[in-house]
């Protein structure tokens, strides 16, 4: 039931689409550390209600496309949905948890397309 | 062992494509039964023998590069050093392997390579040539792949957790390698494991675990796709934290390096099935062949003589040669055969016998089948 009421949220128009968005607090620290997320709010002004609906639901790390500092002092590209950014200190993904980051995929295959044949 | 002309059946490519071997007229013609070669039951003993012998060789080198810290002189880049150690160590099973192997049945037979990762032609060997076999009425063939790897099959799963599903996995727009790989997925069916496929190309990291088209966690891989890639390729670093079982497992890109022939020859001068083999052309005669350590299919070979040079194309070499000796390889009509000598877990399963019109097999080269009585 819980996964139905997240999917269905996960499709809301009023979940910001220029930044990292996460169900839990916990992953998205892990990705950005605690100064890079914050709680959804509630807002005011136009789409207040709806913003209202989602306060407390979510947690947004960076937005895309940003020089982010990390807990460890570096300074990383936060990357786009469709090329995330990779974590200095790991080699993984960020956002691999985030709800608005498609899995990344394509990391292996290239030397197939550059060579040819595969089997021997 | 002799070369015998062969009436074709009149419907062979029909009866190919309802088993599922639909590359057989790939390149011009890759299937060839108007032609099959004979052996003798002891010649048939004679390479069973060798193929075992081989494998105890390779295993024994890989303990030894293992031990003595060889790794790096084999190309294994230096982050994949402990994965391949600790793979080997921990026993981690192979499925397969197939050694290409020179004879003409009076000489042993000679190792030219062993193909321990990505071995194909297993569909062709495994279950075309033996329903050519049957429909032929030849007495008997040297092939137990089928059985013998579904029984593996089980032998892996039975280290596994229960239910473990494996997925399978090649490159795009192959035709080979897709229905070779659905082949030994069937044989994985037939042992009662959980199957899946997808492309290598279609796989994802979701940072804790690879995942096929579905977000489903890969529990078990069977990949067509050699260690050497997956290593240099993006992706790669995340395969020493994944903790997924793969087959063939990683301790394989030791074998399926031909500087591996160097090797066996520095701990085992002088074997019967060996040829002499070095980094270096400095040790050998007038007549060597040199190979680089990672080509596939024959290509980048050279073979340098004093009868006459020959030269294959390829994108290989950067990465170093190493030197053979060139083996007497015979010629049946015209053709050279090379015997690919199977081994499924460390047991011979059979042979299957590809020619060419030069000494140098590629992917242009034939499929020939084989009995013996």
């Amino acid at each position: 039931m819980l996964g139905t009421v997240l999917i269905g949220a996960c499709s809301d128009e009023n979940i910001p689409k220029d930044r990292y968005v996460y169900k839990a607090q916990q992953e998205c620290v892990q990705d950005w550390g605690e100064s890079n997320c914050e709680p959804s709010r509630k807002s005011s002004g136009a789409g207040a209600a709806a913003a209202g609906a989602l306060a407390g639901a979510y947690f947004f790390g960076p937005r895309f496309n940003q020089i982010v500092e990390t807990p460890g002092g570096k300074h990383v590209w936060s990357g786009t949905p469709d090329r995330p950014a990779v974590n200095p200190q790991n080699g993984n993904y960020m956002g691999s948890k985030a709800m608005n980051v498609p899995t990344p995929r394509g990391g292996f295959g290239s030397s197939a397309r550059a060579t040819g044949s595969i089997g021997t | 062992m002799e070369r015998r002309e062969s009436p074709a059946r009149a419907d062979w490519q029909a009866k190919f494509a309802a088993l599922g071997f639909s590359f057989h007229s790939a390149d011009g013609g890759y299937w060839n039964e108007s032609a099959c070669y004979r052996f003798s039951a002891s010649e048939i003993d004679e390479l069973e023998a060798a193929t075992l012998e081989l494998q105890r060789l390779a295993l024994a080198a890989v303990k030894h590069l293992v031990t003595e810290q060889r790794c790096a002189q084999m190309l294994i880049p230096p982050a994949f050093v402990p994965l391949v150690e600790k793979s080997w160590l921990q026993n981690a099973p192979s499925l397969y392997g197939r050694f290409d192997l020179a004879y003409d049945g009076r000489q042993p037979p000679k190792l030219l390579e062993y193909n321990a990762d990505t071995p194909t032609s297993i569909l062709e060997a495994a279950v075309a040539q033996w329903q050519w076999l049957e429909e032929t009425g030849r007495p008997d063939q040297f092939n137990s792949l089928h059985e013998k790897l579904i029984e593996r099959w089980r032998t892996l799963a039975s280290a596994w957790p229960p239910q473990t599903a494996v997925h399978f996995s090649c490159v795009k727009d192959h035709e080979e390698d897709r229905v070779t790989i659905e082949y030994l997925r069937d044989t994985a069916a037939q042992a009662g494991l959980e199957t899946a496929f997808a492309y290598v190309e279609d796989l994802g990291w979701n940072g804790a675990a690879f995942v096929d088209l579905d977000d489903k966690p890969l529990s078990a891989w069977f990949k067509l796709y050699p260690w050497e890639w997956l290593m240099r390729e993006p992706f790669g670093a995340h395969l020493a934290t994944a903790a997924l079982p793969i087959v063939e497992p990683p301790w394989k890109a030791l074998l399926s390096n031909k500087a591996i022939l160097a090797v066996l020859w520095e701990l085992f001068p002088d074997h019967p099935n060996l040829l002499p083999a070095y980094f270096s052309p400095d040790y050998l005669g007038a007549d060597f062949v040199k190979k680089p350590f990672l080509s596939r299919e024959g290509a980048n070979i050279s073979f340098s003589g004093k009868r006459r040079d020959i030269r294959s194309e390829g994108p290989y070499g950067a990465e170093g040669f190493v030197y053979q000796a060139r083996a007497e390889l015979p010629a049946f009509d015209g053709r050279y055969p090379v015997i690919g000598a199977w081994v499924v877990g460390d047991e011979a399963a059979g042979i299957g016998i590809r020619e060419d019109v030069t000494p140098i097999t590629t992917n242009r080269s034939q499929f020939v089948p084989h009995f013996f009585e």
